[in-house]
């Protein structure tokens, strides 16, 4: 069992602890270099944690655990208007990302109001494409419940967040109250509080999500598939992006377009077996990334047979 | 400021009345500004925001803004936010001798500056206004784009909903453009 940590600190001998997580069968899921600092979220086992924050402490680093990593999570916000933007929607985002998950923000086109709103096929796919939704609405419970065809239909576990301190629907499992609209930086306490909680619920989310997968566990850890990948495929240091492969719960993201991607992975094998034999790879029809979905045991097994 | 929020639950009203907060401290209008009201009816979707302006400020005449020194014939303009509408009238007068040396400072014959001088170049409760009615489109919510809206010296009174906007809402929203 692996234990998620971020640690912040110097860049001075920040080397030495990449080492040690390597040594001790670890991975670094991120890595952020920013002028003399560096930010890491890294993947230990359980029971050598404690020489993680021997280490942290001894680079006078912090160590925190952070319960999301290896997530993606997609937040959704009725509109990009100003209305929504950049308050609160981009301070639950940040505070997300302290928590180790990769966060998208996303603006639905018709998503405002409660006759007129309304969600696309397109929109739907994009958003399942992450591991959890974080829905962003607004104060009032009436609207509420007259937007709730906005993710009743989403495959991927939804987290609400909204006005009313209590909303109880059929069918919406996670919900956060107070946090409705807003026009200012959420950062005082009774805000920071409600971020807690709400990391609380995503957790949860986040969680459920990784209990049904064990159900029929995976053949290959998405951790492992993306060492491999960093190891083995050409250009993937090159990509600009922050995050070139990002990790979800059933596979990763790779933000190379597929044709690239084909040819860059033929020839690599793991186990006695090419990557193509582990999961499904295709493109994302919106982004144009390439998405790996590891299979099954059992849709493995079948396959072999 | 005095918010008043009518017509939502008391946990809802709590919400808007920090929202609207928010908002009149962004706008950087908080002290211009008397009271707002608003009026939320979630179930037929109709909002009316009203704002009563603390006081109407006098329009600024050029010689409000400027000093004329009569030997140069040079205009200094105390801020540099009123230069372009300064220029702006001058130039439409006639551009022969008028010409901008520095930032601040034009010059400007002699009379040409006494045939403008009492000129208004700056209507503060105009550009207060506009700031008020960008303040009440961002307290409405962003569906509500149906709008009616009334002004008077003092008050600006928005109704707005995503239907049309029945009779009874604009005399509500009447109503409270009327109300101390």
């Amino acid at each position: 069992m692996f234990r998620m940590a971020l640690f912040e600190g110097g860049l001075h001998r920040a080397d030495e602890l990449e080492d040690l997580v390597d040594d001790l069968g670890g991975f670094l899921i991120q890595k952020n270099i920013t002028q003399i600092d560096i930010t890491l979220i890294i993947a230990v086992p359980d029971e050598d944690y404690g020489l993680i924050e021997a280490k942290a402490k001894e680079l006078r680093g912090k160590l925190i655990e952070v319960p999301l990593a290896g997530s993606e999570i997609t937040i959704v916000s009725p509109s990009l208007g100003k209305h929504h933007l950049p308050h609160p929607v981009c301070d639950i985002s940040e505070y997300i990302r302290r928590n180790g998950a990769v966060t998208n923000v996303m603006g639905l086109a018709r998503g405002v109001g409660q006759r007129i709103n309304q969600i696309t096929a397109t929109e739907k796919g994009m958003i399942e494409e992450a591991d959890v939704a974080v829905y962003s609405l607004g104060n009032f419970s009436r609207c509420l419940r007259k937007k709730t065809h906005l993710f009743d239909d989403i495959d991927i576990p939804v987290v609400v967040l909204g006005g009313p301190k209590i909303f109880n629907i059929e069918g919406l499992d996670y919900y956060v109250g107070g946090i409705g609209r807003r026009s200012q930086r959420l950062r005082q306490k009774y805000d920071l509080d409600i971020f807690d909680a709400m990391v609380k619920e995503i957790s949860k989310a986040v969680e459920k999500r990784r209990r049904e997968i064990e159900e029929d566990p995976l053949i290959l850890e998405p951790m492992y598939l993306k060492k491999i990948l960093e190891e083995n495929v050409e250009g993937i240091d090159k990509i600009i992006s922050p995050i070139p492969i990002v990790l979800n719960v059933d596979g990763v993201k790779v933000k190379m377009p597929l044709n690239q991607f084909k040819d860059k992975i033929k020839n690599i094998e793991f186990d006695g077996r090419k990557i193509e034999e582990y999961c499904n790879i295709y493109q994302s029809p919106y982004t144009g990334f390439t998405i790996l979905k590891i299979y099954t045991k059992s849709y493995f097994e079948s396959i072999r047979k | 400021m005095e918010i008043i929020v009518e017509g939502l639950p008391a946990q809802e009203s709590e919400g808007y009345v920090a929202l609207i907060n928010d908002i009149m401290r962004e706008f950087e209008i908080r002290r211009s500004i008397e009271k707002v009201y608003f009026y939320g009816d979630t179930e037929n979707f109709v909002f009316i925001t009203s704002i009563r302006i603390k006081k109407v400020l006098e329009p600024l005449r050029i010689e409000d803004v400027a000093i004329y020194n009569q030997e140069k014939e040079i205009l200094s303009v105390e801020d540099e936010f009123y230069v372009p509408k300064i220029l702006s009238l001058l130039w439409s007068l006639s551009k022969e001798g008028i010409e901008q040396i520095e930032r601040t400072e034009i010059k400007i014959p002699l009379e040409i500056f006494n045939n403008i001088k009492s000129e208004i170049v700056y209507y503060p409760t105009e550009d207060l206004k506009n700031n008020v009615q960008e303040a009440i489109n961002r307290v409405l919510p962003e569906a509500a784009r149906i709008k009616y809206i009334l002004t008077a010296e003092k008050t600006v009174t928005v109704a707005s909903s995503e239907n049309a906007l029945s009779e009874d809402s604009k005399k509500l929203a009447q109503k409270m453009h009327e109300r101390d």
